[in-house]
């Protein structure tokens, strides 16, 4: 298990310096000087001279490769350097902003994941009655919608027509904690659809595989109940594929993120990754795709150590 | 060719040969595949979906009751009516006919990205599965990077990075997709290669880009054929999405994301504007969904019926 452990977090950390240099190259790769995106519209009030001493202070007249090391060493040190929009170090701005991302996150990956696996269950058991029929057309339709489509619409209906909730906004939980909650609850139910969709599906269609397989054939024949067999033996077997899902779905509730954040202009990195491109404020794009890297190659760390946990095979073949 | 010449001389020497060739199994086989498929009212009604979303994108301009692009000021933001069905935008566009001509843009996007993703990434995917060892760890650290990134961030990255556009959205969603395809490919192509027939081209010669192309690719192509149509959707969707951040398709091109941005801004007064094209991503989404997954039903019978 440890030997387990250890090559995933080496495998962990070779993945992110491969996406650092990603993001690295995402800049230099752009067409015309890098110091525009250090200089911002400044760029062009500065003089030739000017420009050559900037870059020789910034270390752009070095080798690619040398500009990444120096780059990934301020990196190492907690240096992302600093928004060309807000003038403002990158980290000060993510610190800000995850804290508002996370608190929606969370949210969505548990309501989804409840109730993806719970519908997912209540199909796979029920298959071929009404309530199989009806929850897999609902999540057949869940995974077509894009989010920031529900959220409109949800806008619409909600704060228009009806006048329940807020239209948009963010307040912290601290300031007033009713109000943070109504203003939750569009954001994290559009966050939540596409998952919730996609694990029902997953669950159900794990589940009705695990329920082929001998083992469970066994365990009707020893007598167990319905109970027994489906909590103790289908749920915990079916669940590997289903925690693939789930890591996959940190993913996407980022991706989701810029989006949703967009729409019900919320404060946290999605928004400001939309902005940041929206303004070539370039250091910040990479800042936020950075710690979105960092999140999800933890994320998966995490789902391969569940994995082994489910599933014995794997802990016995590191033995 | 050392193949081909082993194969007569094996049909002429070795009688068994012939008689399994006289069995046609090709087509029970296509008719197995349709009998399954058909039998899956889902997909059955997906096709219908993904068929009429292809003959609106190439019939556009004979549907679409008005020109697209037209402006007209005089006429900005009507309401539903008789003669605009969905109205007009803040411009005076008939948004019926942006919302027909958003359907080629979707397609044209989808099916050019998921095409060019799915080369690169099969391709990759061959390699790293045929030689394994140091070749198929580096190629697949490289995908776990890019699968480190969510694809639509990603997308949006590349695009704003390259500077919108349909080209440029194309290339930014394929790179997007590269990984699903990658991975799928190398899990293919590992499994495939344990064949007594791959070993068989070994050991006549056949070179290694020629058992790959010509014996391993066509055998591991079907669970590829099938995350291709899914990923039509769901690249549809993250078109969308690029587009409704304004680093995708933008106006005055009909694209069925931007029209969702622009309209947001009108949404108490005109809420058709943003609401209509979001049925038809909808639609469009879910008719590549429900086709793949009777293809996937189709192609792997273990699965039938599953999802």
């Amino acid at each position: 298990m440890t030997t387990y452990i250890i090559r995933r977090l080496l495998l962990g950390i070779v993945v992110l310096i491969v996406a650092s240099i990603f993001v690295f190259l995402m800049v230099h790769v752009l067409p015309g000087d890098p110091l525009w995106v250090v200089l911002g519209e400044n760029y062009i009030n500065y003089s030739q001279e000017e420009l050559d001493e900037l870059r020789h202070v910034y270390g752009l007249d070095k080798p690619l490769i040398g500009q990444y090391f120096d780059w990934l060493g301020s990196l190492l040190k907690g240096d992302l350097g600093e928004s060309i929009v807000y003038q403002v170090p990158v980290i000060d701005l993510l610190k800000r902003r995850l804290p508002v991302t996370l608190n929606l996150a969370v949210l969505a990956l548990l309501i989804s994941t409840i109730c993806g696996l719970g519908l997912g269950v209540i199909a796979a058991i029920r298959r071929g009655k009404w309530s199989d029929t009806v929850v897999s057309v609902g999540a057949n339709l869940g995974i077509t919608l894009p989010n920031f489509w529900v959220g409109i619409v949800f806008i619409y209906i909600f704060a228009y027509k009806l006048g329940w909730l807020p239209t948009y906004g963010y307040t912290s939980p601290f300031d007033d904690f009713v109000t943070h909650l109504k203003m939750l609850i569009g954001p994290v139910l559009c966050l939540s659809v596409f998952g919730m969709a996609a694990q029902t599906r997953q669950t159900r269609s794990s589940m009705l595989e695990v329920a082929h397989q001998d083992y469970i054939r066994t365990a009707w024949s020893k007598g167990l109940t319905e109970r027994v067999i489906v909590i103790r033996h289908m749920v915990k077997n079916g669940l590997i594929p289903v925690v693939t899902t789930m890591g996959m779905q940190v993913s996407f509730m980022f991706g989701g993120a810029v989006l949703v954040e967009t729409v019900f202009n919320i404060p946290g990195i999605g928004r400001m990754m939309a902005d940041g491109i929206g303004m070539r404020d370039y250091p910040v794009v990479q800042g936020g795709v950075l710690l979105m890297a960092v999140v999800i190659v933890l994320t998966n760390l995490v789902v391969d150590m569940a994995y082994a946990w489910l599933d014995p095979r794997i802990r016995y073949s590191y033995r | 060719m050392i193949w081909r010449t082993a194969e007569k001389r094996m049909t002429s020497t070795v009688e068994y040969v012939a008689t399994i060739e006289e069995v046609p199994p090709r087509r029970s086989e296509w008719r197995r595949l349709v009998r399954v498929f058909w039998r899956r009212k889902l997909a059955v009604v997906g096709l219908v979906i993904v068929l009429a979303l292809i003959v609106v994108a190439i019939f556009g301009p004979l549907i679409a009751p008005y020109d697209p692009y037209k402006t007209n000021i005089g006429n900005k933001l009507a309401p539903p009516s008789s003669e605009h069905w969905f109205g007009t935008d803040a411009v005076g566009r008939d948004t019926l006919s942006r919302v027909v001509y958003g359907a080629r843009t979707s397609l044209v996007v989808a099916l050019g990205a998921v095409l060019l993703g799915a080369v690169i990434g099969q391709l990759l995917g061959l390699l790293a599965g045929f030689f394994g060892g140091w070749v198929s760890h580096v190629i697949m650290r490289l995908i776990d990077a890019l699968m480190s990134i969510p694809m639509i961030v990603l997308a949006l990255v590349i695009s704003s990075v390259l500077g919108g556009g349909i080209k440029n959205v194309i290339i930014a969603l394929a790179i997007g997709g590269i990984p699903g395809q990658c991975r799928m490919m190398c899990a293919q192509t590992m499994s495939v290669k344990e064949n007594d027939y791959v070993l068989a081209g070994r050991t006549m010669g056949v070179s290694n880009w020629r058992i790959m192309l010509r014996h391993i690719y066509p055998n591991a192509f079907a669970p590829c054929l099938v995350i291709m149509t899914v990923s039509l959707g769901a690249t549809i969707l993250a078109e969308a999405g690029l587009s409704f951040l304004g680093a995708g398709i933008n106006a005055p091109a009909a694209a069925w994301g931007s029209m969702i941005k622009d309209g947001y801004k009108y949404l108490l007064t005109n809420p058709v504007l943003s609401i209509a094209p979001g049925v038809f991503i909808m639609l469009a989404v879910f008719g590549f969904n429900m086709f793949g997954d009777g293809l996937r039903d189709a192609l792997d019978p273990r699965l039938r019926g599953t999802l």
